[in-house]
């Protein structure tokens, strides 16, 4: 019995079970959450291409032969269309010609000395007026010998006039109101004279003249001009070429080995024309302008023109200028930000009128101006910085980071980068490494200035929580890299197409409650 | 991710005052009628019996307790010390979660057959999760640099109404068979399909693969609208009930027994929750498949042209995983159960047995054994005591009890009756109430199996 009361007694208690008082787990917090999550931030290769092209706004990139990257900038210095020039010509045309003789020979003196062989017509028309004070009535015959019709003949015309009376309007002739059109027509003249003839005859057949006998050339417009078109000088006006690899240089040296200046020229005038130097220099970062010494400068350039079994073509010519025919090496070497230039164009320099020209309605000349930087060189030293706006945006419950920064470099081209973070005032309050130690080596190069094999540095920086927050806050930053081939001594480098920098960046992002 | 494992913790401590183990203790309560619930051969001791709402919970927390999820500090405070809970896990660890809401049911002798008939609401919970996700989660992936680690865990929360129809009768003296035929209506499912995360991370700048081969299906439970700061994954519990107890979520199973006696002795096995549901209504399956690299951002050059104001990695990181969200039906298998017993009669009151429980959850076996001792102490009142062992478990005592008042009855069993006193110190509970109506009993203070003419009691 007594077994079976505690029996009971447990019986009873079973069913009272299921009543610990379990409050306290209510207010169970958490406690303070430290992980630490490892993850790849950044993980980039930029080719130098990369990185120059994205500050390039002005010039370009090329890869030349041997892969060696070149800045290019380029800029006019000369460009004419031939309307210019032919337009001075019908200017120098007169608009009425006086017919005082029956075989007339005219000399033309047209702009600039012309001495024209040819000339075709684009349009235009030709009139004449004439009238008849004789008492009988006149048969004209008009020959405009230097006139001729794309058919071979010159222009003609012939016309009778009635006999004057004594009183009233003499009888006239005109076609004012209907002129020839001149548009099939070219102007042929003889030793540079313009020949016409005409005739007068009563009807017995009597030899008289034709009284106040005009006859005009209006609305001319050529198609082609042939002769010695004489000396005109074509203004060509100051201009710069930028050159923007410094914008954001800090100071420091870089020495470009092989820079060059080239002056590209297409010409479609059939005439000589020579570039006419008139200032050409280098303005340097300091603010220095340096002129560029060069015979071909003094002297000028002349321009390859094409002949007259050329018409039509283009004509293309080359100047270049470098470190044997100038002073061009030391003025790039030293931190160029701008080239200026003023050159004119001088046709017919030589003032020979042996020669003969041509200027079709579609000629023209361009000279355009290439600044070539291989990037072959050295660097001491050299520092852009770029300042970035920044945004970190929430970083959460990151407390501490701690950055593993891989770089590998191809270059042969020391790089040494920090990153500063500046406040809203831009003050700095901190930056990513504690020094300013290069980072990334430069890979060791050949004797042609071609890296061997690429370099491979790892680097840990340490963010604890103040840093962390100062950095959370910093609206801007400013990345800093310095350039210097101190690696590679006073050997120049080669900077190819081919050729990059790898950053990878990872964390290990400290993690807590708040 | 703290405020995800503090609901997960919260939620594995609210379940564990709940009190439960495996159901072995009903096991062995002969002539009740809830024991048949273990083995429909076994028949309860009255020719009718209605049972009324009653409930049953079965938690299990492989490898640690409360007193290894809660600590004080300095202040008094009570914190959840999971960096303890970390060093208690093991490789893998297992969350198990019952929820059986038996609402009604009916049991009639009629003639030789015990017929039975009722409803059931069931809520089914499992996670095998590996320790290294939760390292992950809580520590983060940092201690495992150059590693390859499996996080992937394995999911199956179910909610269903079970409709079931039974009977058992005598095949041959002292053999009695028995089968229950259900008709299952689910309510809601989440499940994995395919379970495998393998995430390496690399020593060089910590570059993350994650090789997946993850397929969840979800009924009604979870909406996925991709991973970013707005949307996301949105768990949706309202579905875990049985307000609703028909649905196009369909299936079928069954369970058998079979009870044989030999003079004092009678054995028993059953197999329970054979069968398995298909899931039909806005079922989903999300899929994350292949290999997942992040190897950092490539923002060097964007950064240079000044065009990147704000660099997000979470953001890039959601991006990286595509989940692919497909609408498919399909099939989820229940939980199988197996018992195995053997009792002897030892006195007029006394009875000893032994059992063998088997469950059965995706791939895994979980075995108990046990040993129990059960005397009727009045006629109104029986009890008894199991002393079981599971393996990822130390030795338990349970104890169960059975009262009537009238045609009233009232039980109550738990597994692991220690628990109830040291709550804290367990890592599983169960426990398991009912309430019956019973009618017609055959032979007062008799024990049916006793009877030596079966016929003689099913007659009465």
């Amino acid at each position: 019995m007594q077994l079976k009361n505690q029996l009971l007694g447990l019986t009873l208690s079973l069913l009272t079970i299921g009543c610990v008082d379990f409050n306290s787990l209510g207010d169970a917090k958490l406690p303070d959450y430290q992980a630490e999550f490892a993850v790849p931030l950044v993980n980039s290769r930029l080719t130098i291409a990369d990185i120059l092209d994205v500050n390039q706004t002005i010039g370009s990139l090329e890869v030349g032969a041997d892969n060696t990257l070149q800045l290019i900038y380029r800029g006019d210095v000369l460009k004419r269309q031939s309307n210019e020039i032919l337009e001075q010509f019908q200017s120098s045309f007169p608009p009425f010609i006086p017919v005082f003789s029956k075989d007339l020979r005219l000399p033309l003196n047209l702009l600039n000395g012309l001495e024209l062989d040819q000339l075709i017509f684009k349009a235009g028309g030709f009139t004449y007026y004439l009238e008849n004070e004789n008492d009988q009535g006149l048969q004209i015959d008009f020959e405009f010998s230097s006139l001729i019709h794309e058919d071979g003949t010159p222009l003609q015309f012939s016309l009778n006039l009635d006999a004057y009376t004594g009183t009233g309007a003499k009888p006239f002739a005109t076609n004012q109101s209907e002129p020839i059109d001149l548009t099939a027509y070219r102007l042929v003249p003889e030793d540079n004279e313009i020949v016409l003839k005409y005739s007068a005859q009563s009807s017995e057949g009597e030899a008289l003249n034709a009284s106040n006998f005009v006859i005009g050339l209006n609305d001319l417009d050529f198609s082609y001009i042939e002769g010695y078109l004489g000396q005109l000088e074509i203004p060509g006006g100051r201009d710069t070429v930028n050159i923007d690899f410094f914008e954001n240089y800090t100071n420091g040296e870089i020495y470009f080995d092989e820079p060059q200046v080239s002056f590209f020229i297409d010409n479609s005038f059939g005439v000589p024309t020579r570039a006419l130097v008139k200032e050409f220099f280098v303005e340097t970062l300091s603010g220095a302008q340096l002129p560029v010494m060069s015979p071909l400068i003094d002297a000028g350039v002349d321009f390859p023109f094409p002949t007259l079994d050329q018409i039509g073509q283009i004509a293309k010519g080359e100047v270049l200028v470098n470190n044997s025919n100038s002073n061009i090496d030391t003025l790039l070497s030293a931190n160029p930000i701008r080239v200026i230039y003023d050159v004119d164009a001088l046709i017919n320099p030589e003032a020979d009128s042996d020669i003969a020209g041509f200027v079709t309605d579609s000629s023209f000349f361009d000279v355009q101006m290439e600044v070539r930087l291989p990037l072959l060189g050295r660097a001491e030293g050299f520092r852009a910085t770029d300042t970035l706006s920044f945004d970190l945006g929430n970083t959460g419950n990151i407390n501490s980071a701690e950055f593993k920064i891989i770089t590998e470099n191809e270059l042969g081209v020391d790089v040494g980068l920090q990153v500063y973070f500046l406040d809203d005032q831009k003050n700095p309050i901190d930056s990513l490494f504690l020094e300013n130690s290069a980072i990334i080596k430069g890979a060791t190069v050949d004797d042609s200035g071609v890296p061997i094999a690429s370099e491979s540095v790892t680097t840990f920086v340490d963010f604890d929580q103040s840093r962390v927050e100062k950095v959370e806050d910093a609206p801007f930053m400013v990345l800093e890299a310095r350039f210097s081939t101190e690696t590679n001594a006073q050997q120049s480098v080669r900077i190819q197409n081919t050729q990059g920098v790898t950053i990878r960046i990872g964390a290990i992002l400290g993690l807590s409650n708040d | 991710m703290q405020k995800f494992l503090l609901h997960i913790c919260c939620l594995m401590l609210l379940t564990l005052p709940l009190q439960a183990q495996q159901d072995i203790g009903i096991h062995f309560m002969q002539g009740v009628w809830q024991s048949n619930i273990t083995n429909p051969a076994s028949m309860p001791s009255h020719k009718f019996v209605l049972a009324l709402p009653g409930f049953y919970n079965q938690t299990r927390i492989d490898n640690f307790n409360i007193n290894d999820v809660i600590r004080k500090d300095d202040q008094g405070n009570t914190l959840i010390d999971l960096d303890n809970v970390l060093d208690k896990m093991d490789v893998e660890n297992i969350i198990r979660q019952q929820v059986d809401i038996p609402t009604v049911s009916l049991g009639v002798k009629i003639n030789q057959l015990f017929l039975q008939i009722g409803h059931s609401f069931h809520v089914n919970g499992y996670l095998d999760y590996p320790k290294k996700l939760a390292q992950v989660a809580w520590q983060g992936n940092a201690q495992f640099i150059g590693e390859t680690i499996d996080i992937g865990p394995d999911v199956l929360a179910q909610a269903y109404n079970s409709f079931f129809v039974g009977v058992a009768g005598e095949i041959a003296p002292g053999v009695v068979i028995g089968g229950r035929f259900k008709v299952l209506s689910g309510t809601a499912d989440l499940s994995t399909q395919r379970r495998s995360l393998q995430l390496t991370t690399d020593t060089e700048i910590y570059q993350t693969q994650l090789d997946a081969d993850f397929v969840v299906n979800s009924t009604g439970v979870i909406n996925f609208e991709g991973f970013n700061r707005n949307t996301g994954v949105d768990f949706n519990d309202s579905n875990i009930n049985f307000d609703r107890l028909i649905s196009s979520n369909y299936g079928l199973a069954f369970d058998l027994g079979v009870q044989a006696r030999f003079g004092d002795w009678t054995f028993a096995a059953s197999a329970l929750d054979i069968g398995s549901i298909t899931w039909r209504e806005d079922a989903k399956k999300l899929s994350l498949e292949g290999n997942f690299e992040f190897q950092g951002l490539d923002i060097l050059k964007d950064v240079l042209l000044d065009s990147v104001s704000t660099i997000s990695l979470v953001d890039t990181l959601e991006t990286q995983y595509n989940v692919v969200e497909t609408s498919a039906s399909y099939t989820t298998d229940l939980p199988a159960k197996y018992y195995f017993s053997a009792t002897i009669q030892a006195t007029d009151t006394w009875r000893i047995g032994g059992l063998a429980y088997v469950e059965q959850y995706r791939e895994k076996f979980q075995t108990t054994v046990g040993l129990s001792a059960n005397v009727q102490l009045f006629d109104f009142l029986s009890a008894g005591a199991i002393y079981s062992f599971t393996e990822s478990e130390s030795f338990r005592l349970g104890a169960n009890t059975a009262i009537r008042l009238g045609p009233v009855q009232l039980i109550a069993a738990t597994d692991n009756l220690i628990t109830a006193f040291q709550v804290q110190e367990s890592n599983s509970a169960n426990f398991r109430l009912g309430l019956n109506l019973l009618l017609g009993k055959v032979n007062r203070g008799i024990d049916p199996d006793k009877i030596e003419n079966q016929d003689d009691f099913f007659r009465n």
